[in-house]
């Protein structure tokens, strides 16, 4: 066990090490000049020189690529093209601002979507209930995660006019932890979270109910049934096996999800980190967006092996070799 | 139970008394996609309070059709008639709650153990200790010292408990289960096949120790299986089933010394057996030809296309069960010429004919 987690954590780091290595040179071949943006025109030649020194844009390709690496190791991002300040002080909110939809949407997502594929698994086969079920759960799925954003929006935002749709809300000054205990921003929070929930929810709920399908017709679960537990009870026995696809699935799906999250960040303009990754790309910020896509990473790579690790917990039949 | 360990729960379980089961005139019809299936067909039986009834019957002839009947666990949709009493008691007429308070306190179930017989995620102990605690207010602990007992009980180390199914063997699986279905002391048993997926010396133990456990506990049982050797060593009354019916019943000893209907004096014969004293090993016949069509039963009688003895009287009128002597019913039109069938039927000629017709 000891030696599989750190054979895997060891792929990890490689699959980090590469993923970033290939951001940096895609960003660097893009054929553009960062310091045409960068650089305000008609300063001198010696000027300019001095600001590639200073944003690590001088030598060649090979000695910048070793450079920010380095800085890497140590934690260091480097500096913001277009904030001029250092990455870490331009992502740490906003990832802050991201986790604020992203937890409790996916969490929400998971725990309803799987609780009402129970049902829908549980329901008799063939009924109103596992048809309805089926039929909506998968035609959201189908809908993209910017269409659930815009038809939110349209229906609460523009035509009932009951919550806001834009942004965080008035930060009133607060910073830190008071910033987001502020009504404004709870009403602002709700129609992205709610996006994220109903995005994430139907796949959740598919899985469940094709689990827990599968498993009622198991020899076990007529045992369950015999012993006159109640019907709660035996629903739970066949959950309780689905789990184990539902996770194998969830936290790779992560990764995907986190595509869809993006989407609902830049509808809703809320400034979370998927938003500023692709304001980033657009403004040419290099520092910014390949920060932005090395944390994805480490977070994808992550609920990867956190998928690995809880299927051993939940089944323990899986054997770590 | 007696057991060093026994608590003033488990003394109190075993003051349980083994229940009476009358069947009257169970029908099952499954809903299938091809019309309705009469899977079992107006059968009635009795279980005398701790007396153990060997249910026999070639694979399809509804066993365990009968089985899951008697504890309502048949699919949605599934057609039941008829009276299933526990202790006079109509199981079929009950509600939901009080079929769920019947079920594990008064019948339980021995199932076959494959490989899913038992919840695969579950710890074995907590899967006995929640069947204890679906009916009976007692903490974990308490439960947990019955699954103990239990565990010794049917041979098995009682720290096993902790461990999950996959970790136990087949023969350990069957156990677990048998411990299972002790739980509450349930005063009916079934067990359907309960060695069927056992190597032969791992049927045998287990069976013994079934049979241990009757004389220990005094259950009232049903033992299903298709195989006689089985029934003459562990039960008391036996019913022959076929097609949905019941052919023959009655005290063990007459039945399977003196068959009366030509199914079951095939059946016996089917069978590996030790030949008596002086007596040439006697050969293995089988019964050619197989079940008819549930979906269209024909007329008459249900074994006549395989029926050595068959005439036209049989495929034009149905043979009700007739009680022959005390207890011993058969259905067939000609079983006072039983005598004549058992000596007939020791020949493979007798059924080769049929198998050259067929
Ligand atoms: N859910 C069901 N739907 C439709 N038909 C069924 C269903 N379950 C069983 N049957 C049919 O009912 C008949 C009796 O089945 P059953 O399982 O009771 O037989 P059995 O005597 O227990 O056989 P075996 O010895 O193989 O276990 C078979 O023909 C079977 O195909
Ligand atoms: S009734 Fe006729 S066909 Fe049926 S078992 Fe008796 S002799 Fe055979
Ligand atoms: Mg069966």
């Amino acid at each position: 066990m000891r030696a599989y987690i750190l054979r895997r954590l060891a792929q990890s780091v490689l699959v980090v090490l590469a993923v970033t290595t290939i951001m940096f040179f895609m960003f660097r071949v893009v054929p553009s000049d960062p310091t045409v943006m960068l650089v305000e025109r008609g300063i001198s030649e010696e000027a300019r020189q001095a600001l590639l020194e200073r944003w690590g844009l001088t030598g060649s390709l090979w000695e910048q690529y070793l450079r920010y690496m380095g800085n890497l190791l140590v934690g260091d991002f480097g500096s913001s093209f277009f904030y001029r300040q250092p990455v870490w002080d331009v992502l740490l909110p906003r990832i802050a601002n991201t986790l604020w939809i992203a937890v409790p949407g996916l969490l929400l997502g998971a725990l309803i979507g799987s609780a009402l594929g129970m049902v829908v698994g549980w329901a008799r086969r063939g009924g109103a209930v596992e048809r309805g079920g089926i039929l909506v759960a998968t035609i959201i799925r189908g809908t993209p995660s910017f269409i659930i954003g815009i038809a939110l929006l349209a229906i609460f935002s523009s035509w009932l006019g009951w919550l806001p749709g834009f942004g965080m809300g008035d930060a009133g000054g607060a910073t830190g932890l008071a910033r987001y205990l502020r009504w404004d921003f709870l009403l602002h929070l709700i129609l992205p979270l709610m996006a994220v929930v109903i995005y994430f929810l139907p796949e959740n709920l598919l899985l469940m109910r094709s689990g827990v399908v599968e498993n009622r017709t198991e020899d076990y679960i007529e045992l369950v049934r015999a012993k006159g537990v109640s019907d709660a009870r035996v629903a739970w026995h066949a959950g309780r096996n689905s789990l184990l696809p539902l996770i194998t699935w969830l936290f790779p799906a992560l990764a995907e999800t986190i595509a869809g999250i993006v989407v609902i960040e830049i509808v809703f303009s809320w400034p979370g980190i998927g938003r500023e990754l692709v304001l980033a790309v657009t403004r040419q910020d290099y520092p910014v967006a390949q920060a932005a896509f090395f944390l994805l990473a480490v977070m994808i790579v992550l609920a990867n092996l956190a998928a690995d690790l809880t299927y051993g917990k939940l089944d323990p039949r899986v054997v770590y070799k | 139970m007696a057991d060093a360990t026994e608590t003033d729960f488990d003394r109190r379980l075993n003051l349980k008394p083994p229940v009476r089961l009358t069947v009257e005139g169970l029908r099952v019809i499954y809903r299938t996609r091809r019309g309705p299936f009469q899977a079992v067909d107006g059968i009635s039986f009795e279980v005398e309070p701790g007396t153990v009834l060997g249910l026999v019957g070639e694979s399809g002839c509804g066993k365990s059709t009968v089985v899951k009947a008697l504890m309502r666990l048949l699919p949605d949709g599934t057609r039941i008639e008829g009276r299933v009493l526990l202790d006079g008691q109509d199981l079929l007429a009950m509600d939901k709650r009080a079929l769920r308070r019947v079920r594990w306190n008064k019948v339980a179930l021995i199932t076959q153990s494959a490989m899913n017989a038992l919840d695969p995620v579950i710890r074995v102990g907590d899967q006995i200790v929640e069947s204890i605690r679906a009916h009976e207010a007692v903490d974990r602990a308490t439960a947990w010292r019955r699954a103990e007992t239990l565990f010794r009980l049917v041979g098995l180390p009682a720290h096993r408990l902790n461990e999950f199914p996959h970790q136990f063997s087949g023969g350990m699986r069957q156990r677990a289960v048998i411990a299972m279905a002790l739980s509450l002391n349930a005063g009916l048993l079934l067990a359907d096949e309960p060695t069927t997926a056992l190597d032969p010396i791992m049927q045998d133990q287990i069976m013994s120790r079934i049979r241990g456990i009757q004389e220990l506990l005094h259950r009232s049982m049903i033992l299903v299986t298709h195989d006689i050797g089985l029934v003459a060593e562990n039960c008391d009354m036996v019913a022959v089933m076929y097609a949905g019916q019941i052919i023959e019943k009655g005290p063990v000893a007459e039945v399977l010394v003196k068959p009366r209907h030509p199914y079951t004096i095939g059946l016996h014969n089917a069978f590996p057996r030790m030949p008596e004293e002086g007596e040439a090993r006697p050969p293995l016949i089988s019964i050619a030809g197989g079940l008819p069509n549930l979906l269209n039963p024909p007329p008459g009688c249900r074994f006549a296309p395989r029926c050595p003895f068959a005439t036209e009287r049989c495929r034009v009128e149905t043979p009700p069960l007739r009680e022959l002597e005390p207890g011993h019913s058969a259905a067939c039109h000609y079983a006072e010429r039983a005598e004549d069938f058992r000596r007939l039927g020791l020949l493979p000629e007798t059924w080769a004919v049929k198998e050259a017709a067929a």
